[in-house]
């Protein structure tokens, strides 16, 4: 069950990594894409918020550089009454919520010539308006900031921001007016006219603004000093520079100095203040150069994003299961069949032909693979027949071969010794065919009781035409003798005329023919183109019959076949072969040859035929080994005793 | 086997090559069949490179000779080395069929009949 899900293993990776890395890379883009959107998004949010402050802050203190300006401007005309300078101031003080106390600070003796210092005072306490003059021996008004800064300038100032410790411990900050005398030649500066502002409102409007959860704003003079911060132990206690002092923060320090010098910007920042990446947005107030700061961390800019990613990942995690799950229902169909296949083959293989292959119509490459199986199988079937049924044939047809070879071998005497009882002769002889039959033959018969006629030939090719062709020939010889007597040029010359007469195939038969005398050893023979026969003389000389020849029987009609005699003596052997043994090939192509039976035949005097006939095949055997027998072999071997020397011997 | 057939004004001359027995005797026999088809003529084999013949290889000569004789036209075999010649003189061949140790006495012998 496991073994076919290996494809479904393999097309879910290959799949799976393609969706999983597809899914990725837009992940991963759109997480980029976003990150720069919201950052956008926020900066623009951040930088609205921020302005819409300042705005209102700025809108705010306009007014009051206003009002003080306007009164400026009318005091500045000479001969003005007390009681108009404190209607005047009281209406101020009265009229403007943010506005907490006014002042008009006098230049000595501009007043009054005989008054050094005057400086009506009107400011509110627990709602109620209160006068003063400020003018006293402990409160030098011209050494302080207010009156000292706007006077050396020439131009309206805005104080840092301060406690006041007599006005209900509020934060403030004091807008000053320097006031000119413009009829007065020389020393025209007439005083400074001033406007405490409480800064309440101001510290409300910036701790409004609130970025996601964490992000806050804080307000700094522009000293540095913080007017709002969320912890207020550091407003008006430290500035944006002690804090980075304290902290040893080079960023704040700079962001402190970029802030102070009135820019605009919004920058990443890794504080040491607080934890992980920031982003602050400063910008300036026009009146009077306070820096208003933003500041958010960046992983609250992302929660959102990491949400959606997170969301998106689940997603993907499920659709990756649903689609790991399909992907194996489908290979599982794909597969299931091929499996099914494979053990139908697998049945092929073990011999089973009837399998019955599951069917299945669909229209696919699998559907079409087993429709090819089902083709295959009858064919496989069909030809299973078919061998089956050419099996038996050839099986008949060597069972025939096989009795075939019986019945040649049975026309060729092969029992030896073949006349016990003769003892004036010793025969031997052995016969090869290359198939299971074939066209070599050799014969020996008694034709009365003195003459042997003998005979060895070979019909030209092999097989089943040459071995019909050569028991044509034995059957005719064996006949024919019957007529002929022992006239061996009669007998030959009959014997061709009736293979030239009856020859449609065109065969033909080479032949050494002899009758041997077995009481005087004469040998009347005809050569009918066989090799020349080899006499092993008892006397240890011997060499090959060089002897008139005609042509191989069967060829053409001849009524003067010449005879020819030898006298055999006491002991010599008459050596006859076919060419199957001289022209014996070994593996490397060559022929065992005449020479080398001549040689091993040297070595063969004093042997009875049997001996010398199986040393000759040895031989061959040891020269052809590896070699297939390209040619039918036989071996006849006579040997000669006498009658005079078997009588004496018997 | 290996046949190369030359046509001459004379006769087809087959160069030979290999061994004539009964395993190559059937390839060269039809080769030799068809290219008469093509013409009739008197045939020369050129025996040269061919190391062994056996008796099948010369009952096909026998044939061959046989059939171009009956169609008035003659075989001449050329150039057989020892061995072969050998062999045509011990069967008898030699007897029945001309050869000739060179082609172009064979040619010669062609163009005198």
């Amino acid at each position: 069950m496991f073994k076919n899900k290996r494809l479904a293993y393999k097309f879910s990776v290959s799949i799976l990594s393609a969706v999983l890395l597809i899914f990725f890379s837009i992940l991963i883009y759109n997480y980029y894409i976003s990150r720069k959107l919201i950052l956008n998004n926020v900066q623009e949010y951040t930088k609205y918020l921020t302005s819409s402050a300042i705005d209102k802050s700025e809108e705010v203190f306009n007014i009051i550089e206003k009002i003080t300006q306007n009164a400026s401007y009318m005091i500045s005309n000479v001969n003005i009454s007390e009681e108009e300078i404190n209607t005047g101031l009281s209406d101020i003080v009265k009229n403007n919520r943010e506005i907490f106390g006014s002042c008009l600070a006098f230049a000595p003796y501009k007043y009054k010539t005989n008054l050094r210092y005057y400086a009506p005072y009107f400011y509110k306490k627990e709602g109620l308006q209160h006068y003063e003059n400020l003018a006293n021996s402990s409160y030098y008004y011209p050494g302080w900031d207010w009156y000292k800064n706007p006077v050396k300038t020439g131009k309206p100032v805005w104080s840092e921001p301060y406690f006041d410790k007599g006005g209900g411990n509020e934060l403030m900050t004091t807008y000053s007016v320097p006031v000119y005398n413009k009829e007065c030649k020389g020393d025209s500066l007439t005083g400074v006219i001033t406007t405490d502002v409480s800064l309440k409102w101001l510290r409300k409007i910036v701790s409004q603004i609130k970025i996601f959860n964490t992000g806050y704003a804080f307000l700094i003079s522009q000293k540095g000093t913080f007017i709002t911060f969320p912890d207020t132990n550091y407003v008006m206690n430290e500035s944006i520079f002690t804090l980075a002092e304290k902290l040893n923060d080079p960023d704040i320090k700079n962001i402190g100095y970029e802030m102070v010098a009135g820019h605009e910007e919004f920058v990443p920042v890794n504080s040491k203040l607080n934890k992980g990446k920031y982003w602050i947005y400063y910008k300036r107030l026009k009146n009077n150069n306070w820096s208003i700061g933003c500041l958010f961390p960046e992983k609250e800019l992302y929660t959102d994003l990491h949400k959606l990613n997170q969301r998106l990942i689940i997603m993907a995690v499920a659709g990756i299961i649903i689609l790991l799950i399909l992907i194996i229902i489908i290979s599982d169909r794909i597969t299931k069949p091929l499996h099914n296949l494979a053990m139908v083959a697998e049945g092929f293989g073990a011999g089973n032909f009837n399998i019955k292959i599951p069917e299945n119509n669909s229209i696919d490459e699998v559907g079409s693979l087993n429709k090819s199986f089902v083709y295959m199988q009858s064919a496989l079937i069909k030809y299973i027949e078919n061998l089956k049924y050419t099996t038996s044939i050839k099986e008949k047809i060597e069972g025939d071969l096989r009795v075939a070879r019986n019945i040649q071998m049975g026309m060729i005497p092969r029992k030896f010794p073949a006349f016990p009882e003769r003892k004036e002769i010793d025969i031997y002889g052995f016969i090869e065919p290359a198939k299971e039959v074939g066209g070599d033959l050799y014969d020996f018969f008694f034709i009365d009781e003195e003459h042997l006629c003998f005979a060895i030939g070979d019909v030209s090719g092999k097989g089943i035409p040459a071995a019909l062709f050569m028991a044509v020939t034995v059957t005719i010889m064996r006949s024919e003798s019957q007529i002929t007597g022992f006239n061996v040029s009669r007998l030959i010359e009959l014997m061709n005329n009736y293979l030239c007469k009856n020859n449609e195939s065109n065969l033909f038969v080479t032949l050494f023919l002899g009758i041997l005398n077995t009481s005087t050893g004469e040998v009347n023979y005809v050569n009918a183109g066989h090799n020349y026969p080899i006499i092993i003389k008892s006397s240890s000389t011997f060499g090959e019959f060089y002897i008139t020849h005609y042509l191989p029987l069967g060829i053409k009609i001849n009524s003067n076949m010449n005879q020819n005699t030898i006298k055999l003596d006491y002991g010599d052997t008459i050596f006859l072969y076919t060419d199957g043994i001289s022209e014996a090939f070994n593996i490397e192509s060559k022929q065992y040859s005449i020479k080398r039976i001549i040689e091993m035949l040297g070595h063969s005097a004093n042997h009875v035929p049997f001996e010398i006939v199986n040393r000759i095949i040895d031989d061959v055997r040891k020269f052809s080994l590896g070699a297939e027998q390209s040619d039918d072999i036989s071996i006849l071997a006579i040997q000669y005793f006498g009658k005079q020397h078997s009588n004496i011997s018997g | 086997m290996k046949i190369v057939p030359e046509k001459t004004a004379e006769a087809l001359v087959i160069h030979a090559e290999g061994r004539l027995d009964a395993i190559s005797v059937g390839e060269f026999e039809n080769e030799v069949n068809t290219l008469l088809l093509q013409s009739e003529q008197n045939v020369l084999i050129d025996f040269e490179k061919i190391d062994y013949i056996s008796s099948a290889g010369m009952r096909f000569v026998l044939l061959l000779a046989r059939e171009l004789n009956s169609k008035n036209k003659i075989l001449v075999l050329c150039n057989p080395n020892e061995t072969i010649m050998e062999v045509f003189s011990l069967s008898g061949f030699d007897t029945i069929i001309s050869i000739y140790p060179t082609i172009s006495e064979g040619i010669n012998s062609i163009k005198g009949k």
